[in-house]
């Protein structure tokens, strides 16, 4: 009885410690009782080979004691399967095309297209694979810890917007050119006007949507995802001539700003999060607001005065490259310009939304302090 | 015919999975061990494999509905299962809906 006993030793390993000497010694009287009956029917002892047989039929050591252990026996059950799908289907889908974005600017900007594809390659590749193992990696941690995530049971009609990404496919994506263009009305299916609200998606669904982005970007900034870019001289192949910005090092610059990034991307990703969970009553979201432009507008305001951008960027900076530009007659469109407008968009929206966070926190005692934010 | 076999089986499995702890439920009426109560299913027409039955087993002790004990039995120790009190009452709650569900199936089916 070496064999059973090999089985029996093999199976109690994979046992809850408490309970491993009881189940063993019920797993061995059936194991016997079945041999002697077998043995019974042949008249004769079973050969080693009839024995794991019905070893075999018993079942692998693996799924018999994980028969006998409660608790959940998935990664990803059925509660939460569709929101990891979602989730990972909009992260990869933002990894292709910035991956394919960069292939066709280093194609184009000269490099050997085969390498260029490479890049682009192992770059999807990678981040696709640290995408899905994060998104699962946080579904597991929500189930096992029980936490509940409150959009699950307070969703609403009005926050489904952010999903009319997940059923696109070509035929969608026309309609919506379609849309845009005003060319011809939207397909029956694809028309959801009635759903439109004034303000655009509702607050869960940009929340969600906003979520999943500020992952990838976090993920990107802490090195865990690859989009290809090597420099600023990649921007070369999609027109944009980066002039003396070029000889930044963008390494050190990274460095510099590497923890506040950080900081600002934890904040964002905070609120998103509370708002998902429908935990964030609106003056706490109004404190996020605040607290978030705050730091963007301080992050904008470096960037202008004191980082190696800055003499660029600044309007006595532009007015030398524009110049430049004119000397050397070039076509391609110069970067500083560029960087000038983004960063001065984005002060005002930070401005903006420091005064939109002071006035939720204003309103929120005056109103109904309701935890969806209407 | 193999998917439509694949598909039979599969609602077929689902069909049985409730029935087969009431049976388990019944069959314990009376003290029996393991392999006796698996037997006895079998030859009521509900073949239960002991990787399903045994945890089955362990799982409705935790929950208080069987009391279980070892005994020497042919030179070899077994575990016996019968109904707890809790059990008994459990029994007959589960039967009444048993019954119910098959009466509205019943109308259902013949109207």
């Amino acid at each position: 009885m070496t064999l059973v006993e090999d089985y029996l030793r093999i199976v109690a390993l994979l046992l809850p410690k408490g309970q491993r000497d009881d189940i063993v010694a019920e797993l061995r009287d059936t194991v016997l009782t079945r041999i002697e009956a077998r043995e019974s029917e042949l008249d004769r002892p079973l050969t080693e080979v009839e024995t794991e047989a019905l070893l075999r039929e018993v079942g692998h050591p693996l799924v018999v004691a994980a028969r006998y252990r409660g608790g959940a026996q998935q990664v990803v059950g059925p509660t939460l399967y569709p929101y990891w799908a979602f989730g990972v289907k909009i992260a990869v889908t933002i990894q292709l095309a910035l991956s394919a974005l960069v292939f066709v600017v280093h194609a184009f900007s000269g490099g050997d297209v085969a390498t260029a594809f490479g890049h682009a390659f192992y770059a999807a590749f990678d981040g696709i694979i640290t995408v899905v193992g994060f998104a699962t990696l946080a579904v597991w941690f929500i189930e096992r810890q029980r936490v509940r995530v409150d959009y699950l049971d307070r969703w609403r009609v009005r926050d489904l917007r952010v999903l009319e990404f997940a059923a696109w496919d070509l035929d969608a994506f026309g309609d919506w050119i379609a849309r845009l263009t005003h060319r011809r009305s939207a397909t029956p299916a694809n028309d959801l006007s009635p759903y439109r609200a004034s303000r655009g998606r509702e607050r869960a669904g940009r929340a969600l949507g906003g979520l999943v982005g500020c992952c990838v970007t976090l993920l990107w900034w802490v090195g865990a995802l690859h989009f290809g870019f090597t420099g600023l001289n990649d921007l070369r192949g999609m027109g944009i001539d980066p002039g003396p910005l070029a000889q930044i090092d963008l390494i050190h610059f990274k460095a510099v700003l590497f923890w506040p990034v950080l900081a600002y991307l934890a904040l964002v990703i905070s609120r998103y999060l509370l708002v998902v969970v429908g935990a964030l009553s609106t003056m706490a979201e109004g404190l996020f607001y605040v607290a978030s432009g705050a730091a963007l507008l301080a992050l904008v305001t470096w960037i202008w005065r004191a980082s190696p951008f800055g003499p660029f960027v600044r309007l006595d900076g532009l007015a030398a490259a524009v110049k430049l530009m004119d000397q050397h007659h070039s076509a391609d469109v110069l970067l500083a310009p560029l960087l000038s407008v983004g960063l001065i968009c984005t002060a005002l929206g930070a401005l903006g939304g420091i005064v939109h966070g002071l006035w939720l926190v204003v309103r929120s005692p005056l109103g109904e302090r309701d935890f969806d934010g209407r | 015919m193999g998917a439509e076999g694949d598909l039979y089986e599969s609602l077929r499995m689902e069909l049985r999975r409730g029935s087969l702890t009431l049976g388990v439920l019944v069959r314990l009426r009376e003290e029996r061990y393991g392999y006796t109560l698996r037997q006895a299913l079998a030859a009521d027409g509900l073949e239960m494999e002991e990787s399903t039955l045994y945890p089955l087993l362990r799982r409705l002790e935790t929950q208080g509905l069987l009391l279980s004990e070892w005994r020497e039995e042919d030179r070899r120790k077994k575990r016996f299962y019968r109904l707890s009190p809790d059990g008994v009452a459990m029994l007959e709650r589960l039967l009444d809906e048993w019954r119910r569900i098959s009466a509205s199936l019943d109308k259902i089916i013949e109207p």
